[in-house]
């Protein structure tokens, strides 16, 4: 069967350019397009492996520099905790404070702990100590607990940022991480105010008050002295004998630290 | 009227007349001399003196300058018969272009004139022509130069042949045209063509050698027709392009080598009209042959190769377009495979880097050093931290005993009793009460205490007089004293902040 067209050279010539122009425009948007676009991906693939490949060779050879700053790192905030208490409940805090109390010789009156919530506490240095305190930053004991996780919130933002020093750098990040703690909130230390009345010789108050001041984990807010209400006891022909001659009642404010002991050994499992 | 040339090595032969439905009528014949060696077999050697020469005979003669045809033997013009499908001219022209196909050609030119047809079996027989391009644009450029207009070229031979098919009248007969040199033989076999073949005479008529070497061609016919089966003898001969006395001496020295073989020197056919030329026919069996009718169904070869230029050119103009447009799709081809080949090499590249990054000792001194930078990030706030709860709390200054025992050794000078009342760390006041029988000793003893670096400041607030138990009288005051900060340097971790 004969396919007899009509058409006019200029027809054919149309539409050749049209199938060559469609052939182009195909072949390039099929074909080139999407390999050059590959070649765009892959690219931007290599430059993350490339980048990878030079921060795991850093970390790999800054490592043993890295593991000597760490044990500092560790060995500096082992020593700065290991002189408070662990942190104990108000049970615990009464029961050690009474069997203080009594070691030295003297009548636990009252013995009360405020109630604690588990925050950090946020210290203020002594007012007459010359020691500027930052900015903005509350003097009270008040809580601080969310301002404690913001920060811990924001080391871990930048671990990634972290990941990618080297050792010099890692070394200027951890006395700017020290630095920039403002606060006592960063030290995780917990406190509770205790206020403790005992009475008993003078001396043995006093001595209360001298061992207590030599605790590193406690200190002494405050104390009252004043006498002892008289305690007379009477025998069966009526003689009148006073039980506590100069006895004295002394009342004492303490701030009574604790906090969790790092164990980095859990931590690295 | 119509004007036919042949060119031979050594003559003009140009033929005035019509071709006629059987035939031709020969009105004027005219031959001349051209320069030797200007022509060789068909093939112009000398052009300005070929067209000299043709510019030189038409004047003499005066000879029509328009629609001539050109007659010609010569290598580079082929021709041949071709046996073909009864088909219509414009795929006969396809066949006859396919069939004669030359790579040696560098633009082949190919024409054909029909023969003979036969609707019953439904073929046809043509003659096919081919030649370079260049050839027949050499004889147009000549003729053109010499003021007259080409219209045609032939091969001589294949017109010769149609020519004297007529004349042969059913018989088996051999045509010998002998033109300089060149002898012809056309082999007729119960008036069918068979074939021909042309070769070099090197002897001169009239000799006995002469003799041999036609009779040399008729053996080659005779051994050609054996082969092909022909039963009828060989022994008509019929020659042209020799004298009467020529053939008449050539046909006793035929007869002395075959006396079966009959030759006799070629009569103008009867369809040949001529009126007192006839017996010049022998001698212009070529341009009188040329001079012949012949069919519409036909591409004349000046036709074709206008064709074949026109072609050429439509070929070069659309090269013009294909080439670049071609071009460009090799190039985006090219792109695509060096792309494709880069590609290779990226992936190769990213599967090289992933393995590195993949290896386990690598990854676990990695994960080791991560770990280490997240565990110092938050070591660091703490240790921080603990840096400033350590010197905060070490700023306090210690109310212990040692406190007591400055005051009461400054009371002890001026007999002043102190009591100890209390200590406030938020505003380090230390207060006591001091009493003496003289107020004048508590002032100093306040002096004394206002001495010591231990307080920051000491002050009182009255004084109130007392009376002790055994009846003394005295006074008694409030000091306040304000403990200093404590004088002990704080060692901190790292910063010393």
């Amino acid at each position: 069967m004969k396919f007899d067209t009509s058409l006019r050279p200029q027809d054919k010539r149309t539409i050749a350019i049209v199938l060559y122009i469609g052939i182009v425009a195909l072949f390039g948007w099929y074909m080139i397009r999407p390999a050059a676009m590959k070649i765009g991906e892959l690219d931007d693939k290599i430059r993350a492996a490339e980048v990878v490949k030079q921060e795991n060779k850093m970390k790999t050879m800054q490592l043993a520099s890295a593991e000597v700053l760490y044990k500092k790192a560790v060995t500096d905030i082992n020593d700065s905790t290991v002189k408070f208490y662990d942190v104990m409940d108000n049970s615990q805090i009464e029961k050690k404070g009474t069997m203080y109390i009594l070691g030295f010789g003297l009548t636990p009156v009252d013995f009360l702990v405020d109630i604690r919530d588990g925050s950090y506490v946020v210290e203020a240095p002594y007012a007459y100590s010359g020691i500027e305190v930052a900015k903005n930053v509350k003097t009270t004991t008040d809580t601080s607990t969310k301002k404690t996780t913001t920060n811990k919130k924001t080391s871990t933002k930048d671990a990634s940022y972290l990941a990618t020093l080297d050792v010099k750098s890692l070394q200027a990040y951890y006395s700017q991480a020290i630095a920039d703690a403002k606060t006592t909130s960063f030290a995780e230390v917990q406190c509770a105010k205790i206020t403790i009345v005992v009475q008993g010789t003078q001396e043995k108050c006093q001595k209360l008050i001298d061992d207590i001041t030599k605790n590193p984990s406690i200190r002494v807010n405050g104390f009252f002295w004043s006498d002892a209400k008289e305690i007379w006891a009477e025998d069966e022909k009526g003689n009148k004998t006073l039980m506590n001659p100069d006895y004295k009642e002394l009342r004492v404010s303490l701030r009574f630290y604790m906090t969790e002991k790092p164990n980095f050994d859990k931590q690295e499992e | 009227m119509s004007v036919t040339v042949f060119l031979s090595n050594t003559n003009i032969q140009i033929v005035v007349g019509s071709g006629t439905s059987a035939g031709a009528n020969v009105k004027r014949l005219v031959s001349v001399g051209i320069p030797n060696g200007a022509v060789l077999n068909g093939v112009v050697m000398d052009e300005n003196a070929l067209v000299a020469a043709i510019k030189e005979c038409w004047k003499v003669n005066k000879l029509p300058k328009g629609d001539v045809t050109l007659i010609l033997n010569s290598p580079q013009l082929r021709a041949n018969f071709v046996d073909m499908p009864l088909m219509q001219d414009k795929k006969t022209t396809e066949f006859v272009q396919r069939e004669t196909k030359d790579a040696r050609l560098s633009k082949p030119v190919s024409s054909w004139y029909l023969v003979e047809k036969d609707p019953k079996q439904k073929t046809q027989k043509v003659v096919a022509e081919t030649a370079d391009a260049q050839f027949i644009d050499t004889y147009v450029s000549i003729f053109n130069k010499s003021g007259i207009r080409l219209i045609d070229i032939h091969d001589g031979v294949t017109r010769a042949i149609n020519l004297l098919k007529g004349s042969t009248r059913n018989r088996t007969l051999v045509y010998m045209i002998l033109d300089g040199t060149s002898l012809v033989t056309i082999f007729f076999a119960k008036g069918q063509y068979y074939y021909h073949s042309t070769k070099r005479v090197f002897n001169q008529p009239g000799t006995s050698e002469f003799a041999k070497e036609i009779f040399a061609s008729i053996s080659e016919i005779r051994q050609f027709a054996f082969t092909q089966k022909v039963e009828d003898a060989i022994e008509e001969i019929q020659f042209a392009g020799l004298g009467e006395q020529q053939v008449s001496r050539l046909a006793e020295d035929m007869s002395d080598i075959d006396s079966n073989i009959k030759l006799s020197a070629v009569t103008c056919p009867s369809y040949v009209k001529s009126k007192n030329n006839s017996k010049q026919f022998p001698y212009f069996v070529y341009p009188i042959a040329g001079l012949t009718r012949i069919s519409a169904s036909r591409l004349d070869i000046m036709t074709a190769n206008r064709k074949s230029a026109d072609k050429f050119i439509r070929k070069q103009n659309l090269l013009k377009v294909v080439l670049p447009a071609g071009g460009f799709l090799f190039l985006l081809i090219m792109i695509y495979a060096a792309l494709l080949a880069f590609n290779g090499y990226q992936e190769s590249r990213l599967s090289d880097l992933k393995k590195e990054n993949a290896n386990p000792t690598i990854i676990a001194e990695v994960n080791r050093y991560e770990k280490i930078t997240s565990v110092i990030s938050g070591v660091g706030s703490r240790q921080g931290g603990l840096n400033i709860l350590h010197q905060y709390i070490d700023s306090y200054p210690i109310p212990d005993s040692e406190i007591n025992k400055l005051i009461v050794n400054a009371a002890n000078k001026y007999s002043v009793k102190v009591i100890v009342n209390s200590y406030d760390a938020s505003t380090g006041v230390f207060s006591i009460t001091a009493q003496s029988t003289e107020v004048e000793q508590i002032n100093q003893f306040i002096a004394d205490l206002m001495k010591l670096d231990n307080f920051k400041s000491v002050d009182y607030t009255g004084y109130t007089a007392i009376k002790s138990k055994d009846g003394t009288s005295g006074w008694q005051i409030n000091v306040v004293c304000t403990l200093a900060a404590r004088k002990t340097e704080t060692t901190t971790a790292e910063g010393d902040s």
